[in-house]
């Protein structure tokens, strides 16, 4: 409740990869390295963990 | 339930609920009667009236609930809801209760505020009871009690039971924002069982919970000694969260547990909301320090700064690629790893229905809302630093459409 933008923010780094610069620079290479990260806690959210 | 009736040989916990109410004579009324069609129905509902200048008071007597005036009260919500839980209730024991309704000796009386209403068992409250802590401006799903009164029966070690809160309909683009990211909140939770805060909308404590916290302020806990809530906290929900963790007790939060709360009408109200809740989480870490509980909650911090530096470096290289270069180039990959977000985007707001999901669907909407945020965290995370004052914010209910 207090501490969201965790969660958003992950979702919006990669929000737009479809237009992700892919170029040489490393700035580049660590905004994909978190992207892919951050894609990988995304698939996550998508898995049911717990049954109630 | 009545106060004798009896389950298994033990007494039947009583289940109290306190709502306190800072002029909210819009919205009293329907908090009230939506408790009426509770599926478990409470004991007493008490409506703490905190320096009120309408007549919420006098509608929420009308609609049969006792009321408490607080005196003097200048803690906002935490000091109202400490001068109830103080002066309303008198403490006993689950055992005093098989004897009759009448207090024992031992309880002392300390002034006129702990008369109980007349045609009640009396204004005591057991260390097995319940306490329901709700928002004036709140509705519960009808299984709420039910659902958080069970869990809290399965074990002793289980010291509250959190709502998961949903938004209500309204303001437009703005509003579906924030009720986008309290489905995702309210989903992860259920998806988990991972509680993070005891949300103030609507929780339901073990009485013994809330003594024990009011018996550690002042020494293992930060508060003043007697009292249930910090009135130092700007976020005094989560700071009792953390007091509870702390003293050892197991939170949970059932699925049936929804409660419907207001959401911010303007942007300008969602950012001084925003403001107090994050200034208020810092602080309570602060307050708290670095310990196992508050681990979870600091790594938490850690990774929303993470992630603003991730997005700020995202668009940087979306800048640069347009102006240095010829824009990003297209890749089946990426593409790919794109349509993962829009699928998490999407499917985790499935219970919000369908307009929830097509304002999830571009993308591009949430992720000004996350900068948004973002630009709050930043903001409030240098106001910490820097120690400049925090103020509550209360946003007035409109007016009651006349039927």
């Amino acid at each position: 409740m207090y501490s969201k933008a965790g969660y958003v923010t992950a979702s919006g780094v990669g929000g737009s990869t479809t237009l992700a610069y892919t170029g040489f620079d490393s700035l580049a290479l660590v905004v994909a390295a978190v992207t892919l990260l951050f894609a990988g806690i995304a698939l996550l959210k998508l898995v049911p963990r717990r049954a109630r | 339930m009545s106060v004798v009736e009896e389950v298994g040989g033990a007494p039947a916990p009583r289940i109290v609920v306190l709502i306190p109410a800072h002029d909210e004579a819009a919205t009293i009324t329907a908090t009230l009667l939506a408790l009426r069609s509770q599926t478990r129905r409470p004991d007493r509902v008490v409506v703490v009236a905190d320096n009120c200048a309408d007549d919420t008071a006098e509608l929420a007597r009308a609609c049969g609930a006792e009321v408490f005036e607080t005196v003097g009260n200048t803690d906002k919500k935490a000091g109202a809801l400490n001068q109830a839980l103080q002066r309303r209730f008198r403490r006993t024991a689950s055992g005093d209760r098989r004897a009759g309704t009448e207090a024992p000796a031992w309880v002392t009386r300390r002034g006129p505020d702990r008369r109980g209403p007349q045609g009640t068992s009396g204004p005591d409250l057991g260390d097995d009871d319940f306490v329901l802590v709700m928002d004036a401006d709140t509705q519960l799903a009808p299984e709420f009690v039910a659902a958080a009164a069970g869990s809290l029966e399965r074990s002793p070690r289980i010291g509250a039971a959190g709502g998961l809160f949903y938004g209500q309909t309204g303001s437009g683009l703005l509003g579906q924002l924030q009720r986008n990211e309290y489905t995702r909140y309210s989903r992860e939770v259920g998806r988990t069982g991972r509680v993070m805060v005891l949300t103030g909308t609507g929780s339901m404590f073990r009485v013994r919970a809330l003594r024990a916290v009011a018996e550690a302020r002042g020494t293992t806990l930060p508060g003043t000694r007697g009292q249930v809530y910090d009135t130092l906290a700007l976020t005094e929900d989560n700071e009792l969260t953390l007091a509870l963790k702390t003293l050892g007790y197991r939170l949970t939060s059932p699925v049936a547990c929804a409660v419907v709360t207001e959401i911010m009408p303007t942007w300008g109200d969602l950012w001084r909301q925003r403001m107090r809740w994050q200034r208020g989480a810092l602080e309570n870490l602060r307050h708290y320090g670095w310990t196992r509980i508050t681990l979870r909650y600091w790594l938490q911090q850690v990774g929303m700064a993470l992630g603003v530096l991730a997005f700020q470096a995202y668009l940087a290289v979306m800048v640069l690629s347009f102006t240095i270069g010829t824009g990003p180039a297209f890749s089946w990959f990426w593409t790919a790893v794109g349509l993962v977000f829009v699928l998490e985007r999407v499917v985790t707001v499935a219970r919000a229905g369908r307009r929830a999901q097509a304002l999830a669907l571009p993308l591009l909407p949430e992720m000004a809302y996350d900068l948004f945020l973002q630009v709050v965290y930043v903001r409030s995370l240098l106001d910490v630093l820097r120690r400049r004052e925090a103020t509550w914010h209360h946003i007035a209910p409109p007016a009651p459409v006349a039927a």
